[in-house]
């Protein structure tokens, strides 16, 4: 039988984080984040049987400027410097301002993963990142 | 089935061909058919109106528009949509749509999209594949993309090839491999590739391919939303396999 797993203290600031980023998401949606200067990626999950495999998508961002971070087992943190400041006026908005550096998101996983073994590349410019599952016992 | 009309504000001939750039996966028909648009320098001639549609204009050069606009030039109309399609919506905008082309006695109505394909950052050269009405397009096609023998198609571009085969209207669905939910304009400037082979209507899709990464940023916010209606319409259907023989 499966025992019931204790939660980190770590889980339930990582709970409090996601209702307070649910609440942004809901008020903001389109993820451009003018006071931080991020820019929220598109992102995607597949769950395997062993794998969880996140994608980022992150246009105009080199390899080497990708960090990935695991946050109480069930959070990726992606940050990735963009190559050039990105500008509203660049897309054609001329009634904002703001300026873009980075890319940055916080993606809740679905299952618990092994920090210890991550795996990351980004090709095409998107990032995929290879997470074990934990076994629980 | 609640109303959505089609509004022509400068005349189109009839037997036009009819060119679809709806959002759907990859926003591959959006991408493509927008840089049509802009590189064939096309007019703007109509919109697609409908209270289905959410209660939103979209600014150019500081004038209003619909978000579903219909641009022209001899002999092509294109359709294309800067908002993502409610689910709700697809229905009648698919009957609109379908029956509009009937009424320009439309030689054809091509619908540019994408298929998703799980390894699409190891494909090269996307692949295009077409669904179409009836077997005696397939000369047409020739090698500009691989018929799609089996399996579902889900969304509006399901809804124009069915109504277009029983309003007896040709119709091919073109649908290049593409990602997901991650706007993709390498399987756009792909589509185009086999759009040009099929009309014979020369395409540069350079800039397409140069722009990419500007364009996949740009177009974020709208691929957000069509993931949303995505889901809504269960498009994962289409990694299915029918269970029956044809």
């Amino acid at each position: 039988m499966l025992k019931p797993r204790r939660r980190r203290s770590s889980g339930i600031v990582n709970d409090l984080g996601r209702h307070a980023r649910k609440l942004k998401d809901e008020t903001f949606r389109s993820g451009w984040d003018e006071a931080a200067c991020s820019i929220e990626p598109l992102s995607n999950i597949a769950v395997g049987a062993e794998e969880i495999t996140v994608t980022v998508d992150l246009p105009l961002v080199d390899d080497k400027q990708v960090r990935v971070q695991i946050h109480g087992e069930d959070t990726v943190e992606v940050y990735a410097k963009t190559k050039r400041t990105v500008r509203f006026d660049d897309l054609g908005i001329k009634h904002r301002r703001g300026e873009f550096t980075c890319y940055r998101a916080l993606i809740e996983l679905p299952e618990p993963v092994d920090d210890t073994r991550v795996v990351h590349h980004l090709k095409r410019g998107i990032l995929e990142i290879r997470l074990l599952k934990l076994r629980q016992e | 089935m609640e109303s959505i009309t089609v509004v022509e504000r400068k005349g189109m001939p009839q037997g036009l061909t009819l060119i679809n750039g709806l959002p759907d996966v990859g926003l591959v028909g959006v991408l493509a058919v927008s840089h049509l648009v802009s590189s064939l320098k096309m007019e703007e001639a109509g919109s697609i109106e409908s209270e289905l549609l959410p209660p939103l204009v979209v600014l150019h050069r500081g004038l209003p528009k619909s978000p579903i606009r219909i641009f022209f030039k001899e002999p092509l109309a294109a359709i294309v949509s800067e908002t993502a399609v409610p689910s709700e919506a697809v229905y009648s905008l698919a009957d609109a749509i379908v029956k509009w082309a009937g009424s320009k006695k439309a030689k054809i109505v091509i619908s540019v999209g994408g298929m998703a394909v799980q390894n699409r950052q190891n494909i090269e050269k996307p692949k295009v594949f077409a669904a179409l009405t009836d077997e005696s397009l397939i000369e047409m096609l020739g090698d500009s993309a691989e018929v799609l023998q089996e399996g579902y198609m889900v969304g509006p571009y399901a809804l124009i090839l069915k109504k277009c085969l029983d309003s007896k209207i040709s119709g091919v669905t073109l649908l290049a491999q593409s990602f997901y939910n991650y706007p993709d304009p390498e399987a756009a400037a792909a589509a185009l590739g086999s759009l040009e082979k099929i009309t014979g209507i020369a395409l540069d899709v350079s800039e397409l391919l140069q722009k990419g990464e500007e364009i996949r940023l740009k177009a974020k916010d709208i691929m957000r939303r069509t993931q949303e209606e995505m889901s809504k319409m269960s498009k994962s259907h289409e990694y299915e396999v029918p269970p029956l023989y044809g």
